[in-house]
């Protein structure tokens, strides 16, 4: 213990530095998922939806978990930030600090990465308790969509989409990928820069029918069908400079 | 001087700081002699602790993480039973409910890959969602377990003491729970007493092991007395129509396949098999030789050879499942709330 001191003292000093270092060359950058559906925001409950397949329905619950970001190859600093599940009735932004400087490209995976599958317990995002978990198989449930429907032909014209699986080909998550133009993605320290993505419950739809498959509980092949579509439903809408 | 003198007003600060985030003591688990190593991942990031493991007991004897308020994780996990529920093909649940599956033995926990019948589960730390939520089990929601426990004035010390925090979250208290049963390690029965020398096995008790090692051992292997895979044994298809493994891989090659359980204390944990539907050891045996169901495409290759005992093979090797009764472990106080 004496003989580490003077080092301990030398590291926290060297700490120190490097956080003032960084807070000057680092800048907000926040994140706003716009989940749509027939190209309106959408409301839960009280609007009525149509799928490109002539269907209507009503939206109960939204939910889906987005992870593993990158910024032109690099991690987020805070491992926490890493995990957010998009929640229509409570969150659709989330705000973490980068590094200040020109990206070109943004990566995610709308899901969870089979390490944190197999981890034991997890907490913030990941906790049990968001209802986003399965006890009897492993697993989280990593876009969950309840609604109603008059073509479903379940208990009450339930929708229940609870598309989750990481293992034995069950895997649902899916890379997703936005571009940006040249210097469209600016951070700087004196301003938040907000990242607006569509989730366009649209493209959803792509070979799948309320009709025919109301509820989805287990990772079969028909979650399969659905998390094909996840790609197709993410795109950048817009880059918002917001000044400090 | 001087600097001397900082360093001990320094040393001092740190000590006195220390006392308010008195570090858990260490709980390592101890690995008996010939086994192999337990599964690292299951405690990498939980390693077990004194204080931890008594949160974990405490958490599993209390009934108000149910429901109801009456079901806690030892009523279906009795301790003299190997922590199976004794005499029960299923066990009860909230409201007077069933489960559909016998309650599974636990010991030795630290050295499984999977957990349940069906392996569904992945870690020892998120196993317990499974009965906290069941409704035919404890029949709660996470959010009220976190609620009570936070409420309840004797937890938050508690939680402090093992993890640091007063702050309850449901990661915390299933760590705990993991390093009460993660720590239930049964590695004293006649057998290992056998195997360390210090005992030898009676006549009858040395022609059941052998019988034992030509018949059983590749499923029930030594010295865990399972291999931990999944196989069918000729069981049919039970009433709750449960096809086990092939439920959590999607697969009908898995079909009516459920997890080797161990033999361990296998004499005070009947019933047997994944539904319970067989009560006595030597009701095991005979199905074995007499029982199996043979048209099933999933039937384990190994049971496709006809198994013969005589009446006289069958009591030795029943002697011999005897000595795997861990007596110590069954009654010691550490592990139950006796002591209390």
């Amino acid at each position: 213990m004496v003989k580490n001191l003077p080092f301990l003292f030398l590291t926290i000093v060297l700490s120190l530095m490097c956080v003032s270092l960084s807070a000057q060359t680092s800048g907000k950058l926040r994140f706003t998922f716009v989940n749509t559906a027939n190209n309106k925001p959408i409301v839960l409950n009280d609007s009525t939806y149509t799928t490109p397949n002539g269907e209507v329905y009503t939206i109960k619950k939204l939910r889906y978990y987005t992870s593993n970001f990158q910024i032109a190859g690099n991690t987020f600093p805070n491992d926490a930030d890493n995990y957010q599940l998009i929640d229509q009735s409570k969150k659709t932004s989330f705000e973490i600090q980068v590094k200040a400087g020109v990206y070109k490209e943004l990566t995610f995976l709308l899901g969870i990465d089979s390490t944190r599958h197999v981890s034991g317990a997890q907490d913030g995002a990941l906790d049990p308790m968001n209802d986003m978990f399965w006890t009897w198989s492993t697993g989280y449930v990593v876009f969950k969509l309840d609604g109603e429907s008059p073509v479903s032909t379940s208990d009450r014209n339930r929708i229940e989409h609870h598309i989750g699986g990481y293992r034995f080909n069950q895997n649902v998550s899916k890379p997703i990928t936005i571009s940006f133009k040249e210097n469209e993605l600016n951070i700087s320290a004196d301003r938040t820069t907000e990242i607006e993505i569509e989730m366009n419950l649209d493209a959803y739809w792509n070979n799948l029918t309320i009709a025919e498959n109301p509820v989805i509980t287990v990772p079969n092949a028909t979650a399969q069908l659905a998390a094909a579509n996840f790609t197709a439903m993410f795109r950048l809408i817009k880059i918002n400079q917001i000044e400090n | 001087m001087r600097i001397k003198a900082l360093y001990i007003v320094l040393i001092t600060l740190f000590v006195s700081a220390g006392a308010g985030t008195m570090k858990p003591t260490p709980k390592p688990l101890k690995v008996p002699k010939g086994w192999p190593a337990p599964n690292k991942r299951l405690f990498a990031k939980n390693p077990i602790t004194e204080e931890g493991f008594e949160l974990g007991k405490k958490l599993f004897h209390d009934g108000n993480l149910s429901q109801d308020g009456f079901v806690s994780c030892a009523s279906c996990h009795q301790q003299f039973a190997g922590f199976a529920t004794f005499d029960h093909d299923v066990s009860h649940g909230v409201n007077n409910s069933f489960t559909t599956r016998n309650a599974a033995t636990l010991f030795n926990l630290a050295w499984m890959e999977d957990f349940h019948w069906d392996g569904g589960v992945n870690h020892i730390e998120i196993q317990a969602l499974s009965p906290l939520t069941a409704p035919n089990e404890m029949g709660e929601e996470i959010e009220n377990v976190i609620a009570k426990l936070s409420a309840d004035e004797s937890y938050p010390p508690l939680f402090k003491k093992a993890f640091g925090t007063e702050k309850i979250t449901s990661k915390l208290m299933l760590r705990a729970l993991a390093q009460y049963t993660g720590s239930l390690v049964s590695a004293n029965s006649k057998y290992d007493q056998v195997m360390r020398g210090e005992k030898s096995f009676t006549k009858v008790e040395q022609r059941g092991y052998e019988l034992f090692k030509a018949n059983c051992e590749t499923c029930h292997k030594e010295p865990l007395f399972t291999d931990f895979s999944y196989r069918n044994n000729g069981l049919p298809l039970n009433r709750f129509k449960d096809v086990g493994r092939m439920a959590i891989t999607g697969n009908p090659a898995d079909s009516l396949k459920f997890k080797v359980p161990s033999l361990r204390n296998v004499q005070v944990s009947y019933p047997y098999m994944h539904d319970g539907r067989i009560f006595s050891v030597p009701q095991v045996i005979d199905h074995y030789t007499s029982g199996i169901v043979r048209d099933q495409p999933t039937l384990d290759p190994i049971l496709q050879k006809e198994m013969h005992f005589t009446q006289r093979e069958k009591y030795e090797i029943m002697y011999f499942l005897n000595t795997l009764t861990d007596s110590t472990f069954l009654k010691n106080p550490e592990f139950g709330l006796t002591n209390h």
